[in-house]
């Protein structure tokens, strides 16, 4: 069961890094609006997954 | 429905944020500089080009007596094909010293072009400017309505020293 958690971590570590580096390669590409517009939608993505947790009660 | 809705939010802005890494980040036409000179390479990469706007043009080092051997490559990342008139020249001082090529290029769709040229410094320096003297002019590369800059530092000769004469007693 442990195990599976120590999986569980690090294939969310692994995602997140993978997302990190190709943000951090394209980002530079972006216009500075649409830059704005990415910075509004992680603001967002991270205040609805927040409410969602906080809804199914963790 | 209401309990998932948070979810469905923070899916849908992950999603948006996807949609415009690809449609802004990748999308487009990407133009990046190979420049050769004596062993060295240098690559002037397409984020380069913002910060040019910021903090000038890039400087690249050739010494006087190597040819300098440049490769301008284009990457149309785009569904349809590209064409643009490309027109380089070398300036000093605000003044067109000479062209260096004019030429059209074709990329078809998610492909990718390229234009070559070389300078010759021996040719390209004036002959009134001493070995010792460094020398810098610059590169202009217009695509279309598009212009990239490069200044090209030309390195004096190698110092030799003179010998000083002995003074006489």
């Amino acid at each position: 069961m442990k195990l599976e958690y120590v999986l569980f971590g690090f294939g969310i570590l692994f995602s997140l890094a993978g997302v990190g580096y190709l943000a951090a390669e394209y980002v530079k590409y972006l216009s500075e609006a649409w830059k704005l517009v990415s910075l509004l939608l992680v603001i967002g993505m991270f205040a609805f997954m927040s409410k969602y947790f906080e809804d199914i009660g963790w | 429905m209401r309990k998932n809705l948070f979810l469905y939010l923070t899916l849908a802005c992950f999603f948006g944020l996807i949609a415009i890494f690809i449609v802004d980040g990748y999308m487009g036409i990407y133009d990046t500089v190979y420049i050769t000179a004596g062993e060295r390479e240098e690559k002037i990469e397409p984020d380069e080009w913002l910060r040019q706007e910021k903090f000038g043009a890039r400087g690249v080092g050739v010494n006087r007596d190597e040819k300098a051997f440049f490769r301008y490559e284009v990457d149309n990342r785009r569904f349809s094909s590209y064409t643009a008139d490309i027109e380089v020249s070398a300036w000093h001082s605000q003044q067109k010293v000479r062209d260096l090529i004019s030429q059209q290029i074709q990329v078809a769709a998610f492909d990718k072009g390229q234009v070559e040229w070389t300078i010759d410094n021996t040719e390209l320096l004036p002959g009134d400017i001493p070995p010792e003297q460094s020398y810098e002019y610059t590169v202009i590369i217009k695509r279309g309505e598009i212009e990239r800059k490069i200044i090209v530092y030309v390195n004096p000769a190698t110092y030799t020293s003179k010998p000083v004469p002995v003074p006489s007693r």
